[in-house]
């Protein structure tokens, strides 16, 4: 809603971008439909809720989905950024980073590295050197 | 010109009304939260203690009262949209009942000359009246272009996302140790309420700031950071008196400068302070699981408003047939 997901998320494809020469994708998944593997980005809302739009979006294009980073709030204790563990659970993908509002050098780092690393396993794993594409969620 | 009514079908953009839904949702009265349970427990306290919990939270009265009886309403009159002013009354109305709360601590815990004493601190103190003053003259100031409507927006948010944490960090410091849990239950629902307070005012803010043009942009920039930092060393100055007697100086001020990055985060601006990590025992407080529940209406803070979704053929028939209904809202929380 703020715009930390966007922010969060240009800032991983920058540090990718620089240390691992990777590029990945940003993209808004209001507007665009990843066509291959990627990594959500979501924030949370309400007592830990996913939100509506990311939920409606997961209903149909969750395949491709390979791990989730959520954004939250540490104010909530126990319910900080549980949309992404909601997500995680459901759908069988690691929680890659809960981070707070806008995350924090070290979560970027965090998840840039996972970035990197799955592309490698991935890459080995089958021919076709699809990247995983970082997307962030609906609103924030 | 015609008075137009409030129409909820047609909302003026597409957040306001989530932003009130949420806010009637964790509505919460401090009689609902029995604060005798920590009678016992404050006459444990030593002196200093003491001393801090009170004054820490006679400030934040100060505080809240000026949100809800200036800032609010202000921001309420000026914005547009019926909708928006609607959400921003209704922020005024919670800013009135956490000021209440602290109100009602002091009157369980202090005796009536106390009591007295202790108003008479908040209005002498220099600092918090500094804070208040200042905050006081933006929200008075007569420029209502976007760039005083912004700046408007930006104090309100300073107070509810990092001016208040000076207040905050004693009662969680506390409750995360299992100290002053009922308080500190009440103290964690104001968070909760600040929390999405300060996000709300913060999108209407970031709408204000891309109206502006590239130089007042720049300006409102510059004007941010001189304002952060004044506060900020104020806040710093504030924290040595409150916080002196227990010890605790060094950890509040990175708990404020953890704030004003959150603030920065929820105002799409640069953040002002380095990545710090927050006290883990107030992060402990923050944690709590609610020692009381209403269960029923779900107003503590370890549980969330039940929702209810009406019987349907499918429910008897799976019942029937030895399964269990399926709950439609089942991800969402």
């Amino acid at each position: 809603m703020t715009g930390n997901v966007r922010r969060f998320a240009t800032g991983v494809q920058a540090l990718a971008a620089g240390t691992a020469g990777k590029h990945f994708e940003v993209l808004d998944l209001r507007k665009t439909v990843p066509s291959g593997d990627f990594l959500l980005m979501t924030y949370t809302f309400g007592s830990g809720g996913v939100p509506d739009t990311t939920a409606r979006f997961l209903a149909d294009h969750a395949a491709g989905m390979r791990g989730v980073v959520s954004s939250g709030s540490f104010h909530w204790g126990a319910n900080f950024g549980r949309a992404g563990d909601h997500i995680s659970g459901r759908y069988g993908v690691p929680l890659v980073a809960r981070i707070n509002k806008g995350g924090t050098a070290a979560d970027r780092q965090t998840v840039a590295a996972w970035l990197a690393e799955s592309c490698l396993q991935h890459s080995i794993r089958s021919a076709q050197a699809e990247h995983p594409r970082s997307a962030y969620g609906t609103l924030d | 010109m015609n008075f137009e009514a409030a129409n909820w079908s047609e909302p003026e953009d597409n957040f306001s009304t989530t932003f009130y839904e949420k806010y009637t949702s964790q509505l919460w009265f401090p009689e609902e939260i029995p604060l005798s349970n920590d009678a016992l427990v404050w006459k444990a306290l030593g002196d200093e203690e003491r001393w801090t919990y009170m004054h820490a939270s006679a400030g934040l009265n100060a505080l809240d009262t000026l949100q809800g009886e200036v800032g609010m309403p202000i921001l309420a009159q000026l914005v547009g949209g019926h909708i928006r002013k609607a959400t921003l009354q209704f922020q005024a109305t919670m800013e009135i009942i956490h000021a209440r709360s602290y109100s009602l601590m002091n009157k369980t815990f202090l005796t009536s000359t106390e009591e007295r004493g202790i108003f008479e601190w908040v209005r002498t103190q220099p600092h918090l009246q500094f804070k208040i003053g200042f905050v006081q003259d933006v929200f008075n100031d007569p420029d209502v272009s976007n760039l005083g409507l912004w700046k408007k927006m930006v104090v309100s948010c300073m107070l509810e996302t990092a001016l208040f944490y000076s207040g905050f960090f004693y009662p969680l410091y506390l409750a995360g140790q299992g100290r002053m849990v009922a308080a500190g239950e009440i103290f964690n629902l104001i968070i909760l309420d600040e929390a999405v307070h300060g996000v709300y005012v913060a999108m209407l803010a970031q709408e204000k700031f891309e109206a502006m043009d590239e130089a007042e942009q720049a300006y409102a920039r510059a004007w941010y950071h001189q304002t952060l930092h004044t506060l900020y060393r104020n806040e710093v100055a504030y924290s040595e008196v409150l916080y002196a007697g227990v010890g605790l100086v060094a950890d509040v001020k990175r708990f404020i400068r953890f704030n004003f990055n959150v603030l920065a985060d929820n105002l799409n601006l640069e953040r002002a302070f380095d990545d710090e990590e927050i006290n883990p025992i107030v992060r402990n407080g923050i944690r709590t699981n609610g020692t009381t529940h209403d269960f029923f209406s779900a107003k503590g803070n370890s549980y969330s408003k039940i929702s209810v979704e009406p019987l349907a053929e499918a429910d008897v028939e799976a019942l029937w047939s030895g399964g269990f209904p399926v709950m439609a809202g089942a991800a969402n929380d």
